[in-house]
């Protein structure tokens, strides 16, 4: 396929065009300048440039939406909100299907969920809260639900938080001051190289497998606390993260 | 009750700044988000026209619908403000089969190919969460279309439909400023009343007395 990455120049960019290299054509855009020796085709854009983002999408057959502003005021609905307005209007524009988008896990569970219950999953309705990334980041999802609902577009959005490299030493002080546990407890985690996975296998599973045209999924290993659950990850795109959470979160014990 | 019309420079905020009786109403004098998250001081409730504004280009309509609200909101309940009356558009709801009953429950459906629709949906969502987290108790008016400026009488006593005049919609926004909502978020139907009308308005009846005089032979 040849798929369009929007945002592909951050955090994630490189784990999803490693994992997606040979596979398919890229094309790359992102508000920054192409790193150098960038080996695609790369087009720096804001995501909420209307106009840009429709002629970006041309000639493509997907879109993976990398793309987010978390802190500022206006940044936060540009890409967050017209961002995905404008690729799914680039989507519809150009015949393209397929969408797989990203953001986080509180954008569906937000506190009033997270600050109460367990087994907390990405089919419930969304509840962001008032903070300016989640809820940016849910009114841009329903922007992409109303395009499914309205248009033959399969929307999958793949909903993230913490993410470590599964080499780095710190997973071992989990407990300690500056350790990963400072982040988040429970931890949502997933190993960096693990979210080019998910989006390599929600880009390729079959539209015939999804159960309707707008799928949401947490895309983390199973965890033993039980917040989060990530069965939908195996029953419906039939993969799962390789780095299980004992990789990425234990503290020592001297046995 | 001093209440902030916002924007100000809406059609239908400047009517109700004439018509609200009773209340200290001002329009929000930019029409535009307040600076940063400066708050509105001295305000008891806010009032937004989250309605669609006439043909402009996708970006505008969704900026002005989504971060505009959001900014306005936040700086509202900031401030002090307890109550939001949101109004948004009985459209979304349109694309439901004519021969339905469609009550403040339903669905809304919005439409992806009108972005200033869409957005009116999106401001409901953003004041529902505003609402969720109690830091403002929102009542969203789900107004009839077309909203037609002056009185009844201007509507040409059709029956069916879902027209509204703008004097019935300060009537409604009037009662909802003070009405004792027990929601955290309560969506209200308001249309002008008419044989046939396509939209049931239960909770404006028992929450807001609206409308106050039914046609003979329609609905309460």
């Amino acid at each position: 396929m040849k798929v369009l990455i929007a945002g592909g120049n951050g955090a994630m960019g490189p784990h999803v065009i490693a994992a997606l290299r040979g596979r398919h054509r890229l094309r790359v855009t992102d508000v920054t300048p192409a790193p150098p020796g960038f080996a695609h085709e790369y087009r720096q854009l804001d995501a909420g440039d209307h106009d840009g983002v429709i002629a970006a999408a041309d000639g493509m057959d997907a879109i993976v939406n990398l793309s987010v502003s978390r802190a500022d005021r206006r940044g936060a609905f540009d890409v967050n909100v017209r961002g995905n307005y404008n690729l799914a209007a680039a989507a519809v524009r150009h015949g393209i299907r397929t969408i797989v988008n990203t953001g986080p896990y509180h954008q569906v569970a937000g506190p009033t969920y997270d600050d109460f219950d367990f087994g907390l999953h990405p089919d419930l309705p969304p509840q962001p809260g008032t903070r300016l990334y989640p809820l940016t980041k849910a009114l841009g999802h329903e922007v992409l639900r109303v395009f499914s609902d309205r248009h033959d577009l399969y929307v999958q959005t793949l909903l993230f938080y913490l993410m470590r490299d599964p080499a780095d030493e710190r997973r071992l002080d989990a407990n300690e001051k500056g350790g990963v546990g400072r982040d988040m407890i429970p931890p949502y985690i997933i190993a960096w190289p693990d979210t080019g996975l998910a989006v390599r296998a929600a880009l390729e599973v079959d539209h015939a497998r999804l159960p309707s045209r707008c799928e949401t999924y947490f895309v983390l290993p199973a965890v033993p606390h039980g917040k989060y659950r990530s069965d939908k990850l195996g029953r419906v795109l039939g993969w799962e993260p390789p780095h299980r959470l004992e990789q990425l979160w234990m503290r020592p014990i001297d046995r | 009750m001093r209440v902030l019309l916002s924007p100000g420079g809406s059609e239908l905020t400047q009517r109700l700044a004439d018509r609200l009786t009773g209340h200290d109403a001002v329009l929000d004098a930019d029409g535009a988000a307040p600076a940063g998250f400066d708050a509105p001081p001295g305000f008891d409730a806010v009032v937004v026209d989250g309605l669609p504004a006439g043909p402009v280009d996708p970006s505008a309509a969704l900026d002005r619908a989504t971060r505009r609200t959001y900014d306005l909101l936040r700086a509202a309940a900031g401030s002090g403000v307890r109550r939001c009356v949101y109004l948004s558009s009985l459209r979304l709801l349109a694309d439901y089969p004519d021969h339905y009953t469609v009550t403040e429950g339903w669905r809304t459906l919005p439409p992806a190919g009108d972005p200033a629709l869409l957005g009116c949906h999106l401001g409901e969502l953003i004041a529902r969460e505003f609402a969720r987290e109690g830091r403002l108790q929102v009542l969203t008016l789900r107004l009839g279309y077309p909203v037609v400026p002056g009185p009844r009488a201007a509507l040409g006593g059709v029956s069916g439909g879902a027209a509204v005049c703008t004097d019935d919609v300060a009537a409604a926004v009037g009662a909802a400023l003070t009405a004792p909502a027990g929601q955290p978020c309560t969506v209200v139907h308001v249309q002008s009343p008419a044989p046939q009308a396509r939209y049931l308005m239960a909770a404006a009846a028992d929450l807001l007395g609206y409308p106050e005089t039914a046609p003979e032979g329609g609905p309460a």
